[in-house]
């Protein structure tokens, strides 16, 4: 006996030791068909070859083993006569089985063997008549363990469970102490264990190895009910054991309150329910009643008060806990962890950098991993910083009311997409400009209710506040019923100033964006609230401050709608980094549709600016000229396709460098004149890299192609 | 003192496979070839007994009947391991007097968290 | 391991128990305590020098405490250093004190 080999090395010379045994009986068998002697020892010899083999998981060798065993399972119980052809089979079993056990040392599985496998196994599967189906359809239970099975109907939340457990009264005899039960349980959740002694007799009477004990259990646990069972798999059976469910998590469920201290008691069967009624009816105390009664022992009665208050101590504390889910968190702190993630982004992009540089693959790993961690910290803060619009939108209630009541206009404000979240210091940016849109679509938007009839509309006008998120962007809406825009007035009105010139060059949208240019007003009249033209040069510079952008749509008596589109986030964006001569730009990865080799795209349209994009005509920019950078051009020019609202143009640079998170920092001043940049980033080393305006970029190239 | 643990089987390769998982989980292990072989080998310092059903010369079933209606240890719990899934098998152990059986194959973790159910580690 | 000795000249009589209330061993002792039971009308069961109990063992106090009651005798079941180890494994069980035992339970 070899104890020094491995367990499988001993399995083998076990098994090879079994199966000469094997044969030795075979031959006795030959000689004498029912010796019971050899009969057994063949059985056993199969049937240790099959559950060792089974621990080392030799499949081929243990499903083959496994029904020659089965034959003589029935020939050992008398169902089969052992005859010269089973011996004569069982031999070759025997032959077959050690080659099967030499192949799990040469590791060599062929055809042969297989094939073999299989021609045996029908031979063998002939002597087992009816049982054939069953006993090779008999899947080997692998891990039918006393533990497992836990998955099996598991429910959501927590309940709490009534378990009347009496253990059999051999139980300690039996090494399956109740006790250790009782610590099982614990183990799944909170718990009350309440004894019951009573049953215990008088020492003259007692049987000391008896078990006399019994226990009513409260325990709230979020296991199923499975679990809860497989705590007493060893002594069902033998055990009596009841399992209640007495409270659920279910919040619908309502706090219906804890079951009366007699409902408890019938529900526990210790009191007839017509008992119950009588002592209720004598309106003392109940408890007392019953025991004086003695409808039921004192001991029940504490037990079924201790059940009572437990299921309200559960109660209270889940109450607790669930209003513990929320903390308030001062927005200055939220604040300064958005900044530092911001910061940690940045510094780890330096990381990057150096990793990259120094071509060191542990190092590049760590940065790597780190990589992701910083993108989890960083998306968890930028959600702890997110709030619902509603905040914003609900604050205009009041203006709304106290504008039209002013105006004696009927205006009906209506919010909607409320729940959507924006970037705390958007919506704040966000409360300056939609005032000044608000105020502008009451005044000069919707008309008086007399000048509404007469148009035949509803003489209540309706202001509509909208969110929706498009992409990484969220837009916001401003709609009103109102007379709509002059497009016309708002033209001449541009021509007088001298901002546009006559030409028909110019779109809808251009001549609706004038009324954003500083003192810009087409009311001759202004009036008290939304003065002279005043702020809406403002609002688009504090929209365009945080990314956003803003578009006008309107009809004459039909209305106006505003379209305010702002990125979701401020904080940090996700770049691709791309270098046009010496300079670095990053341009926001939500926007980016491709990015091609420039030399790989079709050329055509007029002058050559336009490209075929997948069959589609797009215009495109060579960043080189638009931004006038000097020096040579890149050999390999690659074009970066970018989209606002399926609008797509291409952008000409020379390199496409890496992809890149960053914090935007506000704009220098050098940069502020610049149009088609709408900030600046600070790389990993210290180089400064612009950020650029795509919304801006495309407007610029597809108005360029217009013209 | 590290708990002691009997192993009771007649298979070498199934004893020493046993033997490693629980001398590596830090338990002293007792083995014996059967069930008279366990018998003998029984001792009241022993926490557990693991013993395998079919045996020649005294099977588990008579080995836990023995120890039961013995002197020695009688309450000690015994876990019988057996490969039939049968629930008969099972509750011809249970009548022995059995405190919970394995089935075989088994894993580690749940050989040592079947022993862990039934072992006394509760000391008052 | 379990001991028991009987002081049957003592008034009241007393009965040390030392070792361990098990399983194992409650057959001795259940035969230790009837006798001492019998032998004195008062009687005052020491478990100082217990160091060890299971739930057959808390059994036998229970009974010891039924069977003075049903028979009018004085019976105190005095924990002494073996009071925290009663006390847990009582609360361990769920269980309130045999009516018989005196002193301090935590």
């Amino acid at each position: 006996m070899n104890e020094l080999g491995s367990p499988l090395d001993t399995f083998r010379e076990e098994a090879r030791e079994l199966l000469e045994q094997l044969e030795q009986h075979l031959m006795q068998l030959e000689e004498d068909p029912t010796d019971h002697d050899s009969i057994d020892g063949a059985f056993r010899a199969l049937h240790t070859i099959k559950g060792s083999g089974n621990m080392f998981d030799l499949d081929d060798l243990v499903g083959f083993t496994h029904i020659v065993e089965a034959v003589f399972v029935r020939v050992r119980d008398g169902k089969l006569p052992v005859s010269k052809d089973l011996i004569d089979l069982s031999l070759q079993a025997r032959d077959h089985i050690s080659s099967l056990l030499n192949e799990t040392e040469t590791g060599a599985a062929d055809n042969e063997t297989d094939e073999r496998s299989q021609l045996l196994s029908k031979a063998f599967e002939a002597y087992l008549g009816d049982e054939a189906q069953s006993v090779s359809g008999e899947v080997f239970e692998t891990h039918d363990s006393a533990t497992a099975n836990h998955s099996q109907h598991e429910s959501e939340g927590e309940f709490t469970y009534r378990i009347e457990f009496t253990p059999a009264s051999d139980s300690f005899l039996t090494g399956a102490n109740p006790l250790l039960i009782l610590n099982e349980l614990a183990e799944l959740g909170s718990i009350l264990k309440i004894g019951y002694c009573e049953a215990i007799p008088d020492l003259k009477e007692i049987e000391p190895e008896h078990c006399y004990l019994r226990w009513v259990i409260l325990l709230t646990t979020d296991q199923g009910e499975n679990a809860v069972r497989d705590v007493f798999i060893f002594v069902e059976g033998s055990a009596e054991i009841k399992i209640d469910v007495i409270a659920e998590a279910d919040p619908l469920m309502g706090e219906s309150g804890y079951k009366r201290l007699g409902e408890i008691l019938v529900d526990r069967g210790e009191i007839d329910p017509k008992d119950l009624e009588a002592a209720v009816s004598s309106k003392s105390y109940i408890g007392e009643v019953l025991v004086k009664k003695g409808f039921v022992s004192e001991e029940q009665i504490n037990s079924a008060l201790q059940e009572q208050n437990y299921v309200r101590d559960i109660r209270e504390n889940r109450r607790t806990v669930e209003t513990s889910t929320t903390i308030k968190v001062k927005v200055e702190k939220l604040d300064e962890l958005v900044n530092l993630v911001g910061e940690f982004v940045t510094m780890h992009a330096g990381i990057a950098m150096v990793a990259e540089r120094k071509n060191d693959q542990d190092f590049r790993a760590a940065a790597e991993q780190m990589e992701g961690l910083i993108r989890q910290v960083r998306d968890l803060s930028i959600e702890l910083h997110m709030v619902p619009v509603e905040i914003l939108f609900s604050g205009y209630r009041r203006l709304v009311r106290d504008l039209s009541e002013d105006l004696s206009k009927q205006v009906q404000l209506k919010l909607e997409g409320t729940e959507t979240e924006l970037d705390k210091n958007v919506i704040d940016s966000l409360k300056d400009p939609l005032l000044h849109i608000i105020r502008n679509s009451i005044d000069h938007g919707i008309e008086s209710p007399e000048l509404r009839k007469k148009k035949g509309k509803s003489p209540t006008g309706t202001l509509r506040l909208s969110a929706y998120y498009s992409g990484a962007s969220v837009v916001i809406q401003v709609v009103d019923d109102g007379a709509g825009m002059d497009v016309e007035r708002i033209r001449q009105k541009g021509i007088e100033r001298g901002v546009i010139d006559t030409s028909d060059r110019y779109s809808e949208q251009d001549i609706l964006q004038l009324i954003f240019a500083p003192g810009f007003s087409t009311n001759e009249q202004a009036t008290s609230v939304s003065g002279r033209g005043v702020g809406m040069d403002v609002v688009r510079r504090n929209i365009e401050a945080i990314g956003g952008s803003i578009r006008i749509e309107t009809a004459k008596d039909v209305g106006t709608t505003l379209s305010i589109r702002i990125p979701l986030t401020l904080a940090i964006v996700d770049g691709l980094l791309s270098r046009i001569g010496d300079s670095l730009y990053l341009i926001n990865l939500s926007y980016i549709v491709e990015c091609l080799d420039l030399q790989d795209v079709r050329k055509g349209g007029n002058g050559g600016d336009m490209i075929d994009f997948r069959g589609e005509i797009v215009p495109f920019l060579d960043l080189r000229s638009y931004f006038g950078v000097e020096g040579d051009r890149s050999e390999h020019p690659q074009l970066v396709v970018v989209a606002i609202e399926e609008k797509k143009i291409g952008l000409v640079v020379d390199d496409l460098l890496d992809k890149y998170q960053s914090v935007i920092k506000s704009l220098g001043k050098v940069y502020e004149q610049v149009e088609g940049i709408s900030g600046a980033i600070i790389l990993g080393d210290g180089k400064p890299a612009l950020m650029l305006d795509i919304d801006r970029l495309v407007k610029v190239t597809r108005d360029e192609v217009k013209k | 003192m590290a708990d002691k643990i009997l192993i009771v089987d007649d298979s070498v390769s199934m004893r020493q496979m046993t033997n490693m998982i629980l001398s590596g989980a830090g338990y002293e292990v007792v083995q014996a070839v059967d069930g008279k072989d366990g018998v003998a080998k029984m001792s009241a310092d022993i926490k557990v007994v693991i013993t395998d059903y079919n045996m020649p010369n005294m099977n588990g079933i008579e080995f836990i009947r023995a120890v039961r209606s013995g002197t020695v240890n009688k309450s000690v719990p015994i876990l019988m391991v057996t490969t039939e899934s049968e629930d008969s098998k099972k509750q011809e152990g249970k009548n022995a007097g059995a405190t919970g059986w394995i089935t075989k194959p088994f894993d580690k973790d749940t050989l040592l968290q079947t022993i862990h159910k039934v072992a006394n580690p509760l000391a008052f | 391991m379990i001991r028991t000795e009987f002081h049957a000249t003592t008034t009241p009589a007393q009965l040390d128990i030392e070792g361990e209330m098990s399983f194992v061993h409650v057959g001795e002792l259940h035969e230790a305590l009837l006798t001492a039971c019998d032998a004195a009308d008062a009687l005052v069961i020491s478990l100082d020098k217990v160091s060890g109990i299971d739930a057959a063992g808390l059994q036998l106090l229970f009974a010891v405490c039924r069977y003075a009651e049903k028979n009018k005798k004085s019976v105190r079941i005095e924990p002494g250093a073996a009071a925290e180890r009663l006390d847990r494994i009582l609360e361990f069980a769920g269980l309130t004190s045999p009516n018989c035992l005196v002193g301090d339970l935590a």
